[in-house]
Parts: structure tokens; sequence; C-alpha cells
């Protein structure tokens, strides 16, 4: 039993608590947000790997209970989870992390950029936070369903909580779509309890790995497994979500945005993690994962060239670069999943940046229409220039994180088989550096509109060094990638 | 009239009643190409089933592509913010993916 497993969680709920009920006090909830901003990612890396049992309840095989009858230790009693567990893994400490870097640089600027913190909002980041967090640390899919359905219930409180043109709208949307995603999600994990008579995904597992075998539960697994996985769509905004989760990052503020997108792969990655264990000796399981993440990649790229609001172009880009993540679990293998999963957490950290980055624009003049801008370069050419290599990151340019991961992706498509991938994500690419060097030319470098009006002179300058911090963080992965890949492989060798 | 022409003419008429720069229509352009090289690339990831559905799919593609152009923009009209859209593509997706799951998987 590790003790501080379950603080990662905790401490953001109750601090989410605390910071509601002081939502008048300006200076209190400024105080209270930095600190528990910047105390998470210092808890998820002094926090050790393992395993917590909520009550304390582990399973008999780990009791050490002596003279144990024999038609005991023989059943799958046995082995069987009673209690909620927390699995603390390399996976869950390498994305955590990143999470909590994500949210503590959206807070830092948040806080620095307005003279009145909103409490509802913080309250909102940091249940976002516990959220995902829960997802990545249960081995519990009920439990996790639970948090999932908090964590889309606080992105509507993102969007309603912004100033965007028609959020409420979009946020009803959202709901309504929620309302489909949300259900199938929760019949597919009902199914799966009525035959496994667990929801603990080691149990579940192991039972259906027998139950996939015998003709008359087959057909209920793959079920099972089709609604699991349309559930996983909505839950990561693959098509065809990818619609109203562009149209939800784009309606946010910067800094909810990048919570939002950081939301999303956290999401996305909880999820396809617990459908590889349990549904990863399907047959199907790499065909529609492949399909669903090459049809997302070219609906990503393909409607983010033809966006006139960088704010869509950027959540289009988001969503698209979704499936190059889904594309590790489709190649398959510890080295293709690796791949994947290192370039869903560079995609974390850049699109943050590009968020956060590119929402000045919108700070400076009210407007995020690229026919109305131009000329911006003149106004700060520091952070014109992060914002382009921002992009090139995003675009797999080196010696960005981008590339490596991409790079890595395509070596695990070539090395298998798979020489078609290769050349869809090598197209993706060029059309992503294509999509983003269009949309830099409007803002930055085409003649500025005589039309053209500022409603603010400068950027704060906590902007500036959140987006410099998130670019050094892009280079230091781009140029020492076994820092995340190595833990990375080393959880997806348990898992194979 | 050259394909650009086309191309070019198509979109004044879809979208006239907003403004449209040259980045508008090399944004368009783009998203043509990738939708159709891309769609047509990944058809021939079939082969690992069969090279008979690979040959038949692509072809019937050729011809979707070929009598459905310029592609991109019917895409994009197709993926718009009303609720209706959104829920008609969420259920058939749904279906699709029950039904090919459950009996491809079969």
């Amino acid at each position: 039993m590790n003790i501080s497993i379950p603080l990662i969680v905790i401490i953001p709920l109750i601090a989410a608590l605390f910071l509601n009920l002081f939502a008048g006090k300006n200076k209190i909830i400024k105080v209270l947000a930095f600190i528990v901003g910047l105390g998470l990612p210092i808890l998820t890396l002094t926090t050790s790997y393992g395993l917590h049992y909520f009550g304390g309840h582990q399973p008999l095989a780990l009791s050490n209970i002596a003279n144990l009858s024999t038609y005991i230790t023989n059943s799958s009693l046995y082995n069987l989870h009673p209690a909620i567990t927390y699995a603390y893994t390399p996976i869950a400490k390498v994305f955590i992390f990143a999470l909590g870097i994500v949210v503590f640089l959206s807070i830092f600027s948040y806080l620095n950029s307005e003279n009145k913190a909103s409490g509802p909002f913080l309250f909102m980041v940091f249940m976002a936070t516990a959220s995902v967090s829960a997802l990545l640390l249960s081995d519990d899919l009920f439990n996790m369903y639970v948090f999932f359905e908090i964590a889309a219930l606080i992105q509507t409180g993102i969007i309603i909580a912004s100033s965007a043109k028609d959020n409420y709208e979009t946020a009803l949307k959202y709901m309504i779509l929620s309302s489909i995603g949300g259900p199938i999600l929760l019949l597919g994990i009902t199914i799966l309890l009525a035959i496994c008579g667990s929801v603990n995904i080691t149990d579940i597992s192991l039972a259906i790995s027998n139950l996939v075998h015998t003709p008359e539960a087959s057909g209920v697994v793959l079920f099972a497994f089709s609604l699991i996985f349309f559930g996983w769509l909505y839950a990561s905004g693959l098509p065809p979500f990818n619609v109203i989760k562009s149209l939800v990052y784009s309606k946010a503020e910067p800094y909810g945005s990048s919570v939002l997108q950081a939301m999303s792969l956290i999401s996305l990655i909880a999820f396809i993690i617990a459908m590889f264990r349990i549904f990863g000796t399907l047959d199907i399981f790499k065909g529609v994962m492949i399909f669903i993440s090459i049809a997302s990649m070219i609906l990503g790229v393909s409607m983010a060239a033809m966006q006139t609001d960088f704010r869509r172009m950027i959540a289009y880009l988001s969503v698209g670069e979704l499936g190059f993540v889904g594309l590790g679990f489709g190649i398959g293998g510890n080295f293709a999943i690796t791949a994947g999963l290192f370039q869903g957490l560079n995609e974390m950290i850049v699109t943050t940046l590009l968020f956060i980055g590119l929402g000045t624009v919108v700070y400076l003049t009210n407007t995020s229409d690229t026919r109305k801008l131009g000329g911006l370069i003149g106004k700060n050419t520091f952070m014109a220039i992060m914002i382009l290599l921002g992009g090139l990151a995003m675009a797999g340019v080196p010696p960005f994180n981008g590339f490596r991961s991409k790079l890595m992706i395509v070596e695990a498509a070539l090395n298998t088989g798979f020489p078609e991938i290769a050349v869809i994500i090598i197209l993706i690419s060029i059309a992503t550096f294509f999509v983003f060097v269009k949309a830099f030319h409007s803002i930055f470098l085409k003649p500025q509109p005589r039309d053209l009006t500022f409603i603010r002179d400068s950027i704060p300058k906590s902007i500036l060094f959140t987006v410099l911090v998130l670019l050094i963080i892009c280079l230091i992965l781009g140029l020492y990638p076994e820092l995340v890949t190595n833990p990375i492989s080393q959880s997806i060798g348990g898992l194979l | 009239m050259s394909f650009y022409d086309y191309f070019l003419n198509y979109f004044k008429n879809r979208f006239s009643k907003n403004q449209i720069t040259n980045e508008n229509v090399s944004g368009a352009i783009l998203a043509e190409l990738v939708i159709i090289s891309s769609t047509l690339i990944a058809a021939l990831l079939l082969r690992h089933i069969s090279i008979v559905l690979t040959a038949v799919v692509i072809l019937i593609l050729l011809v979707l592509i070929l009598s459905n152009l310029p592609i991109s923009i019917k895409f994009f009209q197709e993926q718009d913010d009303s609720i209706e859209k959104m829920t008609f593509y969420a259920i058939l997706c749904l279906g699709i993916i029950v039904s090919l799951v459950y009996w491809g998987g079969l």
C-alpha cells in the first residue's frame, strides 16, 4: 500500500473545494491555486510506483493467509480484486506529471493575466486535474467511468466560464452529444460486468482471454468492445466527435483550452490502455484502431487547412494529432505503442504552447479571424518566433519532440510491414506544416489591415515565460526522448 | 477549364457571402489533395486482408472521388457545427462500428 498514490487525486479535489469556498477572496485563491498547482507535479515526481487498495482489501492471493482450502485457492475468487485499485505505473507518472506541468503553467498564465481570479474557474481546473489523474490511476472500469463523467461536466463548465461568443450553445451541444457517448460507454462496461462478474480491469482481462474463444460468449465480448470503443471515441474527440471537440476547444479561454485538450488526451490514453488490456487479443482490435486513427488524422488536418479562425485551426490539428496515439496501438508491439504514447505526450505539450501562445493574439486584438489579422510580428517578435517554433514542433520538424515521436511511429510502421501508414504519416506532417505556416503568415507576416484595432498594448511577461518553458520542454524531449520513452516502454513491456 | 478554375468557381459559389482570400483557396486545395491521396493509400492497407478486395475498394473509391469533386468543400460543409449533423454522424458511426466489430470479428 502506497498512501501517497490516492493523494494525487485527493489534493486537487480538496483544493478545488477550498477554491470554490473562498471564491470572493482574490488573494487567497491566487496563492492557494499557485501553491497547489506547483505542488502537484512535485507530488507526482516524489511518489513511488505501486498499488493502492481502497479500504485495504487486497486480493486473497497477496494476503499470505496460511492454510487456505484448495477450493478457494483454485477458484477465480483467489485472484479477484475486491477493492477499487489504483496502480501508479511509469506511464501514469509520466502523463500525470506532464498534466501537472500543463495545469500549473495554465494557472500561472491565468493568475498573472487577470486582475481578479475566478474561484469557480480554478475549481473546475483542479476538479479536471483530479478526475483525469484518477482515470489514469484507476484499475477499475466503473471508477474510470465515474471520473470520466465528472470530467465531461467540468469540460462543459470550462466552456460556460469563457467569454467567447456562443459558448452556452456549444456547452449545450456538448452535453447533448455526451448523452449519446456516455451511456453507450456505460452500457459496454455493464455488459463486461455481467459476463465477468467484476469491473476490475485485471480481473476482466483474465476472464475475457478465456471467454473470447467460446462461441457462446465471443459475440457478447465483441458487442461490449464496440460499445466501449464508441465511448472511447467520444471521450477522446476522435471522429465522429471531432467537430464538437474542436468547437469546444475554440470556445474556451486559452488557459481553459490548454487544460481541455490535456483532459481529452489523458482520457484517450487511459481508455485506450484499458481497451488494449481487455480486448488487445481480439483480431479486429488493431484493424479498427488503425482505421479510426487514419480517419482522424485526415479529417483533422484537412479541416484545419480550411479554417479562417486560428483557434479552430489549432483545435482541429490537435484532434487530428490524436490519431497518432491510436496508430501506435494499431500497429502493435512495444516500440510502436511507446511511440504512440510519446507522440501523445508531445502533442499535449505543443498544443498547450500553441493555445496559450496564440491566445495572446486574442488578448491583444480580441479576434481570432485570420482574415482580420496581420503584421503582429512587430508587436512582440520573441513571442512570434516561439509560436513558430511550437508550430514546427507540432509538424514534426527536427530537433523538436514531434519529430522524434513521428519518426518512431514511421519506423514502427515500416518494421511491421505497413509502409502505407508511414507514407500517410509523412503526408499528414507535411500538411500540418503547410497549415501552420499559412496561419503564421496570416497572423504575423502579411501587412497589417488598416481596420485592425488593439485592445491591449503588450503581452503579460508570465505568458512569455510560460511559452518559453513549454518550448524548452519540447526541445529537451526532442534531444533526450529516452527521458520519457524508457519509462513508457517499461510499462508497456509489463502490459504485453 | 482547368481543375483549378473549376475548383475556384465552386469555392466562390459556395462561399460567396464570406470574404475569400487566396489562402482559403490554397487551404481547400491542400485539403483536397490530402483527402484523396491519404484515402487511396489507406485503402491499400486492405491488401493484408485480400488483394481482390483492395482492388475493388480502390476502384469504388476512385469512382466516388471523381464523381464528387471537389470533395474537401463537401466534407467541410458536412463537418459544420450544427447539432443535427453531429448527432446524425454519431449515430451512423455507432451503427457502423457495432456492425463492423460484431460481424467482422465473429
